[in-house]
């Protein structure tokens, strides 16, 4: 017996009904509502690569369980843009190539947009806090901090323009 | 034991149905869960694991608990410290007044997992799963810490370590832990041994909670480790308060940790190494508490 479930996913009301109300908000996404953007690796919450961004918080999407969702604002890497098509951070990423293979980078970049949500102008310190719990098995995390620190400073002179 | 060794069941294995409900009061939830074959979810991360590894769920409901306002937030009184089993690790590992007064704890809670599985893993849920190696279990065991369990119609009382006796239609309300009298000279710390490094279950885990008098001398020492069996182990340490926290207390009461504890091997270590281990952060563990404990730089 399907329930119905309603919550936000990328600004918009959605109601699905699933089957099973312990499956996982990874299999929603991906299996279900076709936003493959994010991606599954480990599947046991360590790799990171399916992070998203739940009620302003990034959590990796294997570990949420659907049925805890109702009422609440999901946002996916799908939902990224920014002035020039891309979100900053996602810019950040391609102007210092932050990626190799790029399967782990939708969970850096909607890390990274949860912790610039919060925190504009964060310290080295959470910039590392931040890209711990996702593994990059190409780049050794160096090009990966050079584009957080990379998407601060877009940030600020984004914000520094609007205003 | 940990949730991460099991093998996995067939992929075709069949899975039941599982219905979820979501508590909007404790008074709520508790009569959900005086239903049959009812469980209580936390944050959902131990259910989700253990489906990934495909074992078997045997719990027909799952009563969301996380969010109900009975057990939210950290409650400050003159005596004691009340944590909502609803509260996630990350709050209790960046809690600046939990970080001054007990630090073993919130150490613990910011050394679990990675940052990401914090924001969703709540304090109850941990204690609930009952695995010897989780690390908020040991360091509250250190500190005496006392969970209220609300069940359909009652209230009870009872250690950490006693998780294990809960029962079917229980709930864990909330921890509380107690507070020291001002200007006391308590320290505590909690020191987690990794094999490899980073992101995985403790090989061996240590909290020691140490209080000295006025003259320095010890007047509490109290040390739990976990991954052993029946962990966490709270340990007997005898005729230890009462003497100067020198370098020989220190190794006697590390000496004493590995004699009282039953570690197991498994793929992070063997039995007899993780004893040596054990040693060895108990005495990490009790001089850092002891130095917190004097006001030491790294308090």
């Amino acid at each position: 017996m399907a329930v119905p479930l309603r919550f936000r996913l990328n600004h918009e009301d959605v109601e699905v009904h699933v089957q099973d109300p312990a499956s996982t908000l990874l299999d929603l996404l991906r299996n279900d509502l076709g936003l493959t953007g994010t991606k599954s690796g480990c599947a046991i919450g360590y790799c990171g690569a399916c992070t998203v961004i739940v009620d302003g918080r990034a959590v990796p999407s294997c570990l949420q369980l659907v049925g805890l969702l109702e009422g609440r604002e999901v946002r996916t890497i799908e939902d990224l843009s920014g002035p020039d098509g891309l979100d900053p951070v996602q810019t950040a990423f391609v102007t210092c190539a932050g990626m190799q293979c790029g399967f782990c980078t939708p969970g850096h970049v909607m890390a990274l947009r949860a912790l610039l949500d919060q925190e504009p102008e964060p310290d080295e310190e959470r910039l590392r806090q931040t890209v711990d719990g996702n593994y990059c098995r190409c780049t050794g995390y160096v090009k990966i901090l050079d584009s957080a620190r990379e998407a601060v400073s877009l940030q600020k002179s984004l914000t520094g323009e609007a205003r | 034991m940990t949730t991460l060794d099991h093998g996995p069941a067939p992929t075709d294995a069949a899975r039941e149905p599982v219905h979820l409900l979501r508590a909007g009061s404790l008074t709520d939830a508790l009569a959900q869960l005086a239903t049959e074959g009812a469980v209580p979810l936390g944050g959902g991360v131990g259910h989700a694991l253990a489906r990934q590894a495909r074992r078997p769920v045997t719990a027909r409901t799952l009563v969301a608990v996380a969010d109900i306002p009975e057990l939210a937030g950290i409650a400050w009184t003159d005596d004691r410290i009340v944590i909502g089993a609803g509260v996630r690790l990350d709050a209790i590992a960046s809690d600046t007044r939990l970080r001054e007064e007990w630090p073993v704890v919130a150490e613990a809670a910011g050394s679990v997992a990675t940052a990401r599985i914090r924001r969703m893993v709540t304090l109850g849920g941990n204690i609930a799963a009952r695995d010897d190696s989780h690390d908020p279990p040991v360091a509250l065991a250190a500190a005496g810490a006392v969970l209220t369990v609300r069940g359909a119609g009652h209230r009870r009382t009872l250690p950490v370590t006693e998780v294990g006796s809960l029962s079917a239609g229980e709930l864990v309300q909330d921890v509380r832990l107690p507070r020291s009298t001002p200007g006391a000279r308590i320290g505590s710390a909690y020191e987690k041994f990794l094999v490899r490094g980073v992101w995985e279950y403790a090989c061996v885990n240590v909290g020691a909670v140490v209080a000295l008098d006025e003259s320095g001398t010890v007047e509490r020492l109290s040390v739990a480790v976990g991954s052993v069996t029946g962990g966490p182990v709270v340990v007997d340490l005898g005729a230890l308060p009462g003497r100067v926290p020198d370098a020989d207390l220190v190794a006697e009461a590390a000496r004493l940790a590995a004699a009282a504890t039953r570690p197991y091997s498994d793929v992070r270590g063997s039995a007899a190494y993780k004893s040596l281990m054990i040693a060895e952060f108990t005495r990490r563990a009790v001089s850092k508490a002891a130095l917190r404990a004097a006001g030491g730089a790294d308090r």
